[in-house]
């Protein structure tokens, strides 16, 4: 479970021995780097390889003190590194084209990728979140199950009553605690990855 | 006018959700929310879920990062056929584990799920494919079983593996229930984690990643190793810089078990003994609850600590505090050398110190941090063939006197690395171009002018020291130089520890065995008297000690020709020796060997050749193979079969002697050519003239060449090939011979 800000993660990030706070930022942002890089056109496998280079080079220039921790700053000096190494990327793809690639290496301009960073933040804290819902109401599986079969399935409530056996009633009260606190938790990560 | 809400007549959550929906235009229903704080409450609360309902329902379609697709698709955890998750156990950067149900069996497992990026190129990928079918053979109690595996969709791996319900080794040893865990049973656990660590190593899978956080320890206390072979060591072709792996998040974590190899970054250079490096973290750590070095600060200062300082001293927990003496010291230290030389060599060798010091045995890492600096030595020489010969005698010296100073400095580690460091510079400062051209004395020359410059302030190490060294000389004939050193040591050890005291006892003994070469056998007495006295005052009258100065003036009185006297000395201390050692023992075997050659002495040849195949037949039990003892052994028997007059059967065991000495040693030593002349004999008396002579001129020839033409060995093989003609009816040939030697 998340419990720790991303600011309080950067304060520790600097000593290379804590292995819990390099696991949780790597686990905060490599879903992010990742589906970043696929927005942007890029392979799993190359996402893949774009989030580990990314990682990399931006622990090697944060512990090498290249960070600047003015409020705000983290989001485009990470926006930066992964452009980076997604241009890379595709620049080596470009050298060697596959079929229906193309060879113009193109990224939107700064707004357009910062908007993209933002949802692809979005995202991912809403999957974190839908995980830590999960585990918290994981004995009570009717629960849970009546809500991931409206949110997931789309399907409509009368039929998860009656696939389930309950009542209707009992199918929206699942849906509003499940929504509820989903809510409640989405807030609290979405602070977490607030860099104050 | 606002209506108080009786709570009873709130509408249920279906017919909210039909309000905020609109389907439901009930008045009344209406009217009741907008009067009803709890109601309307509600209802935001239900148009908010909506709102986020639809964002999820968005997600859905949208949702398509590659990790993420793996780990989420649709709440059920991902579907891998053939399996049921139950829960989700934990989640980490490589990948997440779960709790699940393998459908054919209902046998509960983890399945680790990799994110697809698992792995920096395709390449890797594959040598994972090749390993996880590797490790999924190993079956052993203290390794977690993989009992199948497979890819996702796309481009993830999975894999199920033994359920354990236990806690980390570090959680484990660290916990206030282990917190009075005695020494013996963290040993013990380590112990078999080694255990583990080597039947994966017999199996060619090196674990790459050995932390407490791999080793799960259950509710009986038994360890389990888990992920075997699955670290990945990033490509840096990938990098695109020179990256090493501690550059990495997959090795962040664990940088602090690395070893000084691994921060290089070039898996060429990771070996089993990298686990054994990783090993001696764990180790550490398990026995004081520390790094051995401080493993905070700048990356670049952990490396520097994994690859330059030496471990800190080992200290308890507070909270427990055992001893950790002299020998744990050792087997840590051997562990996390520097250098993968220098450490135990296999997790297997690691495993049986550790044992040996749970037995109570002494433990290998001793022994060969002796050992290690002589072979060194040996491959740094290159010798010509004679001086070589020497070289080896001098070595066997120094390697008894080592393990001789290691049982003395096993309460002090610094002695013993004093010691170490001292034959190092020793041994190393005459390296050279011209090594060919260095003698032992030369050799030994640097080793004086270090003691005076080095160890001037510490007084016991220098008198060791001098005392190895002086019996050095001895061994290579400078009586006067080996005097110089014996006789400083002495003074300073009686300086030191005063008369009478044990310590005097090794002096006087070294004093008295140079005065016996020199057959200056008054003084050797009175020193090998004295030693005995000492020992025996300070060890009882049955001491191995004691046994030893009995052997030694039994050979003064059997050089002094009392052979009685040395009969009698020697018997004793075979009592001494069998009773402390049992029969078969090199130590019993010698004392045999000895009194056969008191009873040859004597002419009891019937009786000696009885003790002398006592003395062989325990030798080849406990000696190694090729020992030299055996060769002695079978050419005492050769040689008193020759004195009784039977040559048939003196011939194998003076074959056998001839074939050993060949093996051992360098072509053309004076002992080769000395068993040439005796297996000549031997032949000859049985009138095999032709063979006979083969052996008697290759003898003679080598004599005259290792000795000189006057030595007494030479003159005897002459006398031995005059006899042959003689025998044969050739004495022109005989008379050739002395011609042929001043030519």
């Amino acid at each position: 479970m998340l419990t720790r800000t991303t600011t309080a993660l950067l304060e520790r990030l600097a000593d290379p021995a804590d292995q819990e706070t390099w696991q949780a930022f790597d686990q905060r942002y490599r879903p992010v780097l990742i589906g970043f890089a696929r927005r942007l056109g890029l392979s799993a496998e190359d996402a893949a390889d774009a989030a580990q280079e990314a990682l990399t080079r931006f622990v090697k220039s944060y512990r090498a003190g290249k960070y600047d921790r003015d409020r705000g700053r983290l989001r485009s000096w990470i926006i930066g590194i992964a452009k980076n190494c997604i241009a890379d990327i595709q620049q080596r793809r470009a050298a060697r084209p596959q079929r229906g690639m193309s060879a113009i290496v193109e990224l939107p301009d700064e707004s357009k990728l910062t908007a993209m960073w933002d949802e692809q933040c979005q995202q991912e804290i809403l999957r974190q979140g839908l995980a830590e819902l999960r585990r918290e109401t994981k004995t009570k599986s009717g629960t849970i199950r009546a809500f991931e079969m409206l949110a997931f399935d789309g399907r409509r409530p009368v039929e998860v009553a009656s696939e389930l056996s309950i009542s209707l009633n009992d199918v929206y009260l699942a849906k509003h605690r499940c929504l509820k606190r989903l809510r409640e938790i989405l807030a609290r990560l979405q602070q977490l990855y607030e860099v104050a | 006018m606002v209506q108080t809400p009786d709570p009873a007549d709130c509408p249920s959550m279906a017919e909210i959700e039909a309000f905020v929906s609109g389907e439901s235009a009930d008045q009344r229903l209406t009217a009741h929310v907008a009067g009803c704080d709890t109601c309307r409450e509600q209802v935001d609360a239900v148009r908010a879920n909506n709102a986020l309902m639809s964002r999820l329902l968005d997600s859905q379609a949208g949702l398509a990062p590659a990790g993420a697709a793996v780990l989420e698709p649709g709440g059920k955890g991902p579907s891998i056929p053939g399996y049921e998750i139950v829960a989700e156990m934990h989640r980490g950067g490589q990948g997440v584990v779960y709790q699940a149900r393998q459908v054919a069996t209902h046998r509960l497992v983890a399945l680790k799920v990799l994110l697809a990026g698992a792995f920096a190129t395709s390449k890797q990928r594959r040598r994972f494919e090749r390993e996880i079918e590797l490790v999924a053979g190993l079956r052993h109690t203290s390794i977690v079983t993989v009992y199948d595996s497979g890819a996702t969709g796309d481009g993830g791996h999975w894999f199920a593996m033994e359920y354990l319900e236990g806690e980390t080794l570090d959680a484990y040893v660290g916990g206030d229930a282990r917190r009075n865990l005695p020494l013996a049973d963290r040993l013990k656990l380590f112990s078999q984690i080694c255990g583990a660590v080597s039947y994966a190593h017999q199996r060619g899978i090196i674990h790459r990643d050995l932390k407490p956080a791999n080793v799960i320890v259950d509710a009986e206390g038994q360890p389990h190793v888990l992920d075997f072979g699955l670290a990945r060591p990033i490509n840096p072709e990938v990098s695109g810089e020179q990256a090493t792996v501690t550059d990495t998040g997959a090795f962040l974590g664990t940088l602090a078990y690395a070893s000084p190899e691994q921060t290089t970054g070039d898996p060429g250079l990771v070996d089993v003994r990298s686990d054994v490096y990783a090993l001696g973290v764990i180790l550490y750590e398990v026995l004081t609850g520390r790094f051995p070095y401080p493993v905070t600060g700048q990356m670049s200062d952990i490396i520097d600590a994994i690859v330059h300082t030496p471990p800190r001293p080992l200290r308890p927990p507070e909270s427990n505090p055992y001893r950790l003496d002299d020998e744990v010291e050792t087997i840590v230290r051997k562990t996390l050398a520097k250098e993968p030389d220098r450490r135990y060599q296999s997790a297997e060798a690691l495993r049986r110190d550790v044992e040996q010091y749970l037995a109570g045995e002494p433990i290998d890492a001793k022994r060969d941090s002796g050992w290690y600096v002589l072979r060194k030595a040996l491959q740094r020489y290159k010798l010509q063939a004679g001086a070589a010969a020497g070289l080896v005698v001098l070595l066997a010296g120094f390697s008894i006197a080592m393990s001789l100073l290691y049982q003395r400095a096993r309460t002090e580690a610094e002695k013993v690395t004093t010691i170490k460091v001292f034959l190092e510079d020793t041994l190393g400062s005459v390296e050279s171009p011209g090594a060919s051209e260095v003698t032992v004395r030369n050799f030994l020359d640097e080793g004086v002018y270090w003691i005076e410059v080095a160890l001037a302030d510490r007084p016991e190490i220098e008198a060791a020291v001098r005392t190895i060294i002086g019996n050095a000389y001895r061994n290579v004939g400078q009586f006067e130089a080996a005097q110089r050193q014996l006789l400083a040591a002495l003074e300073t050890r009686r300086a030191m520890y005063g008369e009478g005291h044990l310590q005097l006892a090794n002096s006087y003994s070294s004093l008295g065995l140079l005065r016996l070469t020199e057959g200056r056998y008054d003084e050797a007495e009175t020193h090998f008297r004295e030693a005995f006295d000492i020992r025996r005052r300070a060890l009882g009258q049955d001491h191995l000690q004691v046994a030893m100065a009995l052997n030694n003036l039994a050979g003064l009185m059997r050089a002094r020709g009392r052979v009685e006297d040395a009969e009698g000395l020697y018997r004793r201390s075979l009592a001494i020796r069998t009773a402390r050692l049992g029969e078969e023992h090199a130590d019993v075997a010698m004392c045999q060997f000895r009194l056969a050659q008191v009873a040859a002495d004597k002419g009891e040849h019937a009786r000696a050749l009885l003790l002398h195949e006592q003395a062989l037949a325990t030798r080849r039990a406990v000696l190694h193979a090729e020992h030299p003892d055996l060769a002695r052994s079978l050419e005492a028997i050769g040689v008193l079969h020759m004195s009784l007059q039977e040559p048939q059967l003196a011939e194998t065991p003076l074959h056998e002697c001839l074939e050993r000495h060949r093996r051992a040693l360098p072509a053309g030593h004076w002992r080769t050519a000395r068993a040439h002349r005796q297996y000549g004999d031997c032949l000859v008396a049985q009138a095999r003239y032709a063979e006979g002579e083969q052996h008697l001129v290759t003898g003679y020839e080598n004599l005259q060449t290792a000795l000189g033409p006057d030595h007494v060995e030479t003159q005897s093989a002459l006398e031995s090939l005059r006899a042959l003609y003689d025998a044969w009816g050739r004495p022109e040939q005989a008379a050739n011979r002395p011609a042929r030697k001043e030519s």
